[in-house]
C-alpha cells in the first residue's frame, strides 16, 4: 500500500511525463477496447439479422412430405412435441398459403403464413407491439400476427382483418394483436395453424406440405437433425425420406466475421506496440532525469527490488488508470451512443456491459504497462550511484 | 573507543570512454571511530567523492574490505547492504538532494520508509526531532523551493540523521552556499552528528571546512595521506583514530 501512495505520488509528481504516457496508452487501448466493442456490436448485428431471417444459431430445416403430415396436423404436432418440445427445443412449423386479406371489405392479395410452435424461440422476431397468440387451444383462433411491412398496409394491434384463406371458404375476420420484425420487407401475415382450422377447418389443401425449423439452445445440428428424424419417424416416414439441412446461416457469418476482426485486432495490436516503444521512451527518459533522486533513495536505504517496482508500478498505474478511463469512454458510447443508431424493430437489442472488450482493454493496457514499464524499473534498479552523484 | 568505518587497502577505479583504466582510489586504509570527524580534502576529480561512495557502500571497491558498523560488507548482497546505508549511515550530498514534490518532513522520512518499519506516530515524532535539531521545526511543511539554499541543506542534514546512524558521511556539504551560510550549516552538521555520537566523514576541497574536522586526510593520486594529526583526545571532546 505504501508502495502505491509512493507510486502515485511519483506520478503526480511528474504530471507532463505521465500525460504523455497515459496518452499514448489510451490512444492504444481505446483501439483495442474500440475495436473489440464495435466488433461485438457488428458480430451482434449481422447475428441478428441472420436469425432474425434464417433461424437462431443452430437451427436445422426440412420440408414434412404430404405422406408424413397426412396423419393429421394434431398428430404431427404430438410428434413434434414428444420429441423436440420435451426433449427443450422449440419448433416452428410453417406453411404459407395465398390468401384474400383486408379491411373493411377492400381485401387484396397477401401471402399467409400458418405458423405452429414458438415462432420467437427458433427465429430472433423482435415483438413491437401486442404479442404472439398464446398457444393456448382455449385461446383459438387467437388473432393475426403482422410484420412492419403489413402493419403499414393494414393497420396494427386492435385492426380487424378479413382473411379469406382459399377460394372456396368463406372470409373470416380476425383483429391484429402483434406486430413483429421479421426482416421481410414485403407484408407477411402470420396466423396460427391451429387457429385457421379452427375457424375454418378442412382449409387446407390436401397435398400440404409444411417447413419445419427446430432449434434447440446448446444443441448442435445433429442432435436436431436425430430428433426431426426421430418425429417423422413417430409419422411413419423412412429415415432416409427427409432432407434435414442446415437452415441458420450463423456459422458462416461468424467465420468471415472473424477473419475481418482479426484484421482489425492486428491494426490495434500495432498500435499498442506502438505505444510501448512509446512508453519505453518516455521510461527510459524518466530514469534518466530521476538518476540523482533515485540515487538518493537508494542511499537512504531503498532496495533494489524497491526501485524496480515503484517505477513499474507507476507504469502499471498509468496503465490501469487509462484503460478505466478507456473502458468508461466505451461504455459510455455503448450504453449512450449506439442504441440511437439501432433501427427501430432492429432484432438486435441494445448491447449490454461490453464485458469482454473491458477485460480486453484492462489487459491490453496492463501487458503494454507492464512491457513498457519493465526496462525502464530495471534501468532504474540498476543506475550507477556513484556515477550519478559524480554527474 | 569502537570503529564504526574500517576500510582496509580498497581499490576503486573506472573506466574511461577511450576504454583505459583510471584508478581513482588506491590502497586506501582508513578506520573512523564513534564521534570522530574527518575531512578528505583534494583537488577537483582526485576521487573524492569516489571513495565517499565506496566507503557509503553505493559502490562495490575493484579490491579491499569495507566494514561498517562491525559488518563486513565484502559478500552482502543488495538488501542487507541497504539496511546497512539505511540503519547505519546517514548521506548528506551537495546541492541539497531533496525531492522537490514532498516537503521538509516528507524529504526528512525518507529513510524512515525503507528498513524495519516504524509506526506513523513514531515517524512523524522522529522526523520532528531531526528537524528541531537543525532548527528547522518550523519549517516542516514547507516544500524545498520555498527553502533557502541553507534550509535545505540542514533538512538533508536532518534526513542523513533522522534513523541515528552511527555514521554521516557528507560530500562537499557547504559546496553550494555562501560563506556566513556555510559556517552555519556546518556548524549544525559538526554540532549534531557530535552530540548524538556519530562519526563523521566529509569529503570537501574547502580547507576551511577541513580544519574544523578532528583529523584531515588528503587525496593524492589515489592514495590517503594524513594531513593533520587529531589533538589529544579529551573528556567529552570528539577522539580519533589512526589511518
Amino acid at each position: 500500500m505504501r508502495l502505491i501512495l509512493e507510486a502515485l505520488r511519483d506520478l503526480r509528481a511528474h504530471r507532463g511525463r505521465t500525460l504523455l504516457s497515459a496518452v499514448s496508452l489510451f490512444v492504444a487501448v481505446i483501439a483495442v477496447v474500440g475495436v473489440s466493442t464495435v466488433g461485438s456490436v457488428v458480430q451482434d448485428v449481422f447475428v441478428a439479422n441472420a436469425e432474425q431471417q434464417h433461424g437462431r444459431a443452430v437451427t436445422v430445416a426440412t420440408r414434412l412430405p404430404h405422406p408424413v403430415v397426412a396423419r393429421g396436423l394434431p398428430a404431427v404436432l404430438t410428434a413434434l412435441d414428444t420429441n423436440i418440445t420435451r426433449a427443450g427445443g422449440s419448433y416452428l412449423l410453417m406453411y404459407q398459403d395465398n390468401a384474400q386479406v383486408g379491411a373493411e371489405g377492400g381485401a387484396q392479395p397477401q401471402v399467409v403464413t400458418l405458423y405452429s410452435g414458438t415462432p420467437g424461440a427458433v427465429r430472433r422476431l423482435p415483438v413491437l407491439h401486442g404479442g404472439w397468440p398464446a398457444p393456448d387451444p382455449q385461446t383459438y383462433p387467437g388473432g393475426l400476427v403482422l410484420n412492419q411491412a403489413a402493419e403499414a398496409q393494414y393497420g396494427g394491434v386492435g385492426t380487424e382483418l378479413s382473411v379469406q384463406l382459399g377460394r372456396a371458404f368463406p372470409a373470416y375476420t380476425q383483429p391484429v394483436v402483434g406486430v413483429i420484425a421479421d426482416g421481410v420487407d414485403a407484408p407477411v401475415v402470420y396466423q396460427s395453424l391451429l387457429g385457421a382450422l379452427t375457424l375454418q377447418p378442412g382449409v387446407l389443401p390436401a397435398d400440404w406440405s409444411p417447413e419445419l425449423h427446430v432449434h434447440a439452445d446448446g444443441a448442435g445440428e445433429s442432435v436436431l437433425r436425430s430428433a426431426v428424424l426421430a418425429a417423422a419417424a413417430d409419422l411413419g416416414a423412412p429415415p432416409t425420406g427427409l432432407d434435414v439441412r442446415r437452415a441458420d446461416t450463423v456459422g458462416g457469418l461468424l467465420a468471415s466475421l472473424r477473419s475481418t476482426r482479426s484484421g482489425f485486432l492486428a491494426v490495434a495490436a500495432l498500435t499498442l506496440l506502438v505505444a510501448v516503444v512509446g512508453l519505453l521512451n518516455i521510461g527510459f527518459a524518466t530514469v534518466r532525469d530521476r538518476t540523482r533522486e533515485l540515487t538518493l533513495r537508494r542511499a537512504t536505504g531503498a532496495t533494489r527490488g524497491h526501485v524496480f517496482l515503484l517505477v513499474l508500478l507507476a507504469s502499471v498505474l498509468v496503465g490501469l488508470l487509462t484503460a478505466l478511463a478507456a473502458v468508461l469512454l466505451a461504455l459510455g458510447a455503448v450504453d449512450l451512443v449506439v442504441p440511437h443508431l439501432l433501427a427501430r424493430g432492429s432484432a438486435v437489442r441494445a448491447p449490454a456491459f461490453p464485458a469482454e472488450a473491458a477485460l480486453v482493454g484492462l489487459a491490453a493496457a496492463l501487458a503494454a504497462a507492464l512491457a513498457g514499464g519493465a526496462a525502464p524499473a530495471l534501468a532504474a534498479a540498476r543506475v550507477d550511484m556513484a556515477q550519478a552523484l559524480r554527474d | 573507543m569502537t570503529a564504526v568505518l574500517v576500510a582496509e587497502d580498497v581499490h576503486k577505479g573506472v573506466q574511461l570512454a577511450s576504454g583505459r583504466r583510471l584508478d581513482l582510489v588506491r590502497a586506501v586504509n582508513l578506520t573512523v571511530a564513534a564521534g570522530e570527524s574527518v575531512a578528505v580534502v583534494g583537488r577537483s576529480g582526485s576521487g573524492k567523492s569516489t571513495l565517499l561512495t565506496v566507503l557509503g557502500l553505493l559502490s562495490r571497491p575493484d579490491r579491499g574490505r569495507i566494514t561498517v558498523a562491525g559488518r563486513d560488507t565484502a559478500t552482502l548482497g543488495d538488501r542487507p547492504l541497504s539496511a546497512l546505508r539505511n540503519g547505519a549511515i546517514g548521506f548528506v550530498f551537495q546541492n541539497y538532494s531533496l525531492l522537490a514534490h514532498l516537503d521538509a518532513a516528507e524529504n526528512v522520512a525518507l529513510p524512515l520508509n525503507h528498513g524495519p518499519r516504524v509506526p506513523g506516530r513514531e515517524v512523524r515524532a522522529r522526523t520532528a526531532d531531526a528537524l528541531a535539531a537543525v532548527g528547522l521545526a518550523e519549517r516542516a511543511r514547507s516544500r524545498p523551493r520555498q527553502l533557502s539554499g541553507g534550509e535545505q541543506q540542514r533538512v538533508a542534514i536532518a534526513r542523513a540523521l533522522v534513523r541515528d546512524p552511527s555514521l554521516v558521511l557528507a560530500d562537499e556539504p557547504t559546496g553550494a552556499l555562501d560563506t556566513a551560510t556555510a559556517d552555519r550549516v556546518l556548524a549544525t552538521l559538526t554540532g549534531v552528528t557530535a552530540r548524538r555520537g556519530a562519526a563523521l566523514v566529509v569529503v570537501t576541497h574547502d580547507r576551511e571546512v577541513a580544519m574544523r574536522m578532528d583529523r584531515v586526510l588528503r587525496l593524492e593520486d589515489g592514495v590517503l595521506v594524513e594531513e593533520r594529526q587529531p589533538a589529544a583526545p579529551a573528556v567529552g571532546e570528539r577522539r580519533s583514530a589512526c589511518v
